[in-house]
């Protein structure tokens, strides 16, 4: 074998080439033997595995079990691994360990095409111009131009099958003023008093039956009762609380996934997604995590059933920022 | 009972109180002020409960912190969740209507005592669920299973790629 690097004509760099080695199953005929055994030993295994997978296949036939189905998985996959594993490493060491370790080079044919073949193809297209008569035929050049440029614009107008255009769904949600607070399971309106100092619970305006997936994945808003006096309201939302009690959207303003995590004791709503986490006593403000804006919060009262209600929608998009988000 | 240490997470250990000397403290605490009162067997015990509702419950009110499968998992603050398989029936319904650390309060307003045997019904059910796809990985989801496939699995393949790609061996 060669050290030194070749360097050709075009000025490329080619690693030397290693034209024969010499290992030590090459020097002594035993290690050679020994390989074979090995390798033998690597096809012995993948037939053992073979048989394996019959015989698991045949022994647990009944799959009407969650524990049936398990096992079968498990030996179905541990037999075929051995079986197909015993056969690749057997086939690679067999070409690593016994068959010759050379490199061989195979050069590549010219990429560009001969010169008379280059003639002959311009011919045929200079002829094939000439003889459409298109320099002298300004007409037919003119019309052709038109059918061609407007065969474009139904590609163009297709691009409108895409999705409908951008409309106002996202700056909206179900909450008006005076809609009830309903639990979100049950259905039913949430009274004053239902919640612990410490609780919350998820609410919604209607039941999950009577809205689309669409409103459904924007709409949950979070009621917490806070322990009495700790509610810091923001400037201009002083009576957007109820004794206590506040309501902010359910949905992290960074991707949108509902924020469940309530930790009573130190106040902070935490996403479980990416770790946002929201402070609740200081109007929902971001203090960790990739979210970019506080939680919106829904005005709410009681009323004279001592029900909760939104006294106003939403005053901004909830959610996720988006594109036309004003 | 009690306190391991003073720290963020009060963690999961054997009681060093006997029964009857943590059941003489929670007197003791109850006649300084009103509270929940321990609840009796017939109150917990699932009975006839729905597992199914329970499970609707379940992911509602406790998944996001507890885990789907109650596995439990990471709060902020150095806080967490804990795993409920070491739960008793009692400990899910106590833990429920009282809010230990920084877990909320369900109240039986919020969750009535049938709604709460329909979630102890679940978790002891899901505790119970064989695992059919084999080895669980603690039951903890993608993450976990992701980190096995990528570091394992794909360890794996490379290590098998650089075997069959190295230089043969040379004799002396």
């Amino acid at each position: 074998m060669s050290d030194h690097v070749e360097v050709h004509d075009e000025g490329s760099v080619r690693p030397p080439i290693i034209e024969r080695v010499t290992r030590p199953q090459d020097a002594d005929p035993k290690r050679a033997d020994s390989a074979e055994r090995k390798i033998a030993l690597m096809f012995l295994l993948s037939a053992i595995g073979t048989v394996g997978f019959i015989v698991a296949y045949v022994a647990i036939p009944s799959l009407s079990t969650t524990k049936d189905v398990r096992w079968s998985n498990f030996w179905l996959g541990i037999s075929l691994t051995v079986s197909l594993g015993g056969l690749a490493a057997g086939i690679i060491a067999w070409v690593r360990w016994l068959m010759p370790a050379h490199e061989v080079v195979q050069e590549r044919h010219a990429l560009a095409a001969s010169d008379a073949d280059l003639e002959i193809a311009s011919q045929i297209i200079v002829v094939g111009v000439e003889e459409t008569g298109i320099a002298r035929r300004s007409l037919l050049k003119r019309s052709l131009g038109l059918a061609l440029g407007l065969f474009a614009l139904p590609g163009v107008l297709l691009l409108r099958d895409l999705g409908p255009l951008p409309r106002k769904t996202l700056d909206t949600t179900l909450w008006k003023a005076n809609s009830p607070l309903l639990n979100a399971e049950t259905g039913d309106p949430v009274k004053l008093g239902d919640l612990e100092i410490g609780s919350f619970t998820t609410v919604l305006p209607a039941r999950v039956e009577d809205m689309s997936e669409e409103e459904y994945a924007k709409t949950p808003v979070l009621l917490i009762r806070l322990e009495p006096g700790i509610n810091k309201p923001a400037p201009g939302r002083e009576n957007w609380a109820y004794q206590d009690h506040v309501a902010y959207s359910k949905i992290c303003t960074h991707v949108g996934c509902p924020i469940g995590l309530y930790q009573k004791q130190s106040h902070k709503l935490l996403c479980p997604c990416h770790q946002s986490t929201f402070d609740v006593p200081k109007a929902c403000k971001v203090v960790f995590g990739p979210a970019a804006r506080s939680l919106p919060q829904l005005p709410i009262s009681v009323n004279a059933d001592g029900e909760f209600i939104a006294t106003a929608p939403f005053d901004q998009p909830v959610g996720p920022s988006f594109f036309e988000r004003s | 009972m009690p306190l391991q240490q003073q720290e963020a997470e009060a963690r999961r250990k054997p009681p060093r109180y006997t029964a009857e000397e943590t059941a003489e403290i929670a007197a003791f605490v109850a006649a300084l002020a009103p509270g929940p009162a321990i609840p009796g067997k017939d109150q917990y015990t699932p009975t006839d409960a729905d597992m199914a509702l329970g499970g609707t419950l379940f992911r509602t009110n406790c998944s996001s912190c507890h885990n789907f499968t109650g596995e439990g998992g990471a709060l902020a603050y150095g806080r967490s969740a804990p795993s409920m398989k070491n739960a008793t029936d009692l400990q899910i319904y106590e833990a429920m209507l009282t809010g230990p650390g920084t877990m909320p309060v369900l109240s039986d307003r919020q969750l009535t005592p049938d709604q709460k045997k329909d979630i102890i019904s679940y978790v002891q059910g899901m505790k119970a669920e064989p695992d059919p796809g084999g080895f669980n990985l603690g039951r903890s989801g993608a993450i976990a299973e992701g980190l096995v496939a990528w570091l394992a699995g794909i360890g794996v393949l490379a290590g098998v790629a650089m075997w069959i790609g190295a230089r043969a061996r040379r004799a002396r």
